[in-house]
């Protein structure tokens, strides 16, 4: 599951059983456009494993804009991926 | 210093001057957060870890439980002080980086809350409800 706010995007999979993309410690020490890599890397993955894309999409009560939301939304449109599925809120 | 520590320490006054109890920490995979609870207002200052955005929340509480975050009704501070016309200060880059960025930030927050506790805090979560309608109208 993708989607801005990480706690509400938890909340949300918690609820339906989706997986979130999790970031490991040795990643989490990267530079911002390497654990961009990493975070598209992984659903890159899940893509090719043909998993269903939930995208739980902006947090509209919210002003700022979430980057790795951003590049994650930006993957799937340019693949054009067929399982990408966008939760109406 | 921590998020969380940092954040017990700005936010301690929600203890002492408002009469709210907490914080329950929580934690998930990309989040952690401290929620506080008077009555039935409950606010929540949140790490988004993979983001690096702090944020101060404000949800009015239905039968003392936190409704579902997809719902409507959760408040964020910062846009609250926008409508008031009181910046929060940051960086070129909305996001901090460090964790002296994070608990500047937190101070930041902090600070703001303060300057809007008598809106934000007095009242048995029927000014939450007063506050969102004045975030749409």
């Amino acid at each position: 599951m993708i989607g801005e706010t990480s706690a509400r995007v938890e909340d949300f999979a918690k609820r339906i059983g989706a997986e979130v993309y999790t970031e490991s410690e040795d990643v989490a020490r990267l530079s911002l456009g390497e654990r961009a890599a990493a975070n598209i890397d992984a659903l890159a993955e899940r893509m090719r494993e043909g998993c269903t894309i939930y995208d739980l999409g902006i947090d509209s009560d919210r002003d700022v804009r979430g980057f790795f939301y951003f590049v994650e939304t930006g993957l799937m449109e340019v693949s054009q991926y067929p399982h990408w599925v966008k939760i109406a809120q | 210093m921590t998020f969380v520590e940092s954040a017990r320490n700005a936010f301690r006054f929600l203890l002492t001057e408002f009469g709210f109890a907490g914080p329950r920490i929580e934690s998930g995979p990309a989040s952690i957060s401290l929620a506080y609870v008077n009555g039935r207002t409950g606010l929540r200052v949140e790490l988004d870890v993979r983001e690096q955005v702090v944020d101060v929340v404000l949800v009015r509480l239905t039968d003392g439980t936190w409704p579902p975050r997809s719902q409507l009704g959760w408040v964020y501070l910062d846009r609250v002080a926008r409508s008031r016309g009181i910046a929060l200060q940051s960086g070129v880059f909305r996001y901090p980086q460090t964790q002296d960025e994070i608990t500047d930030r937190v101070l930041e927050e902090a600070r703001v809350l303060r300057a809007l506790a008598d809106e934000l805090l007095l009242g048995d979560g029927e000014q939450i409800d007063r506050i969102r309608v004045s975030l749409t109208s």
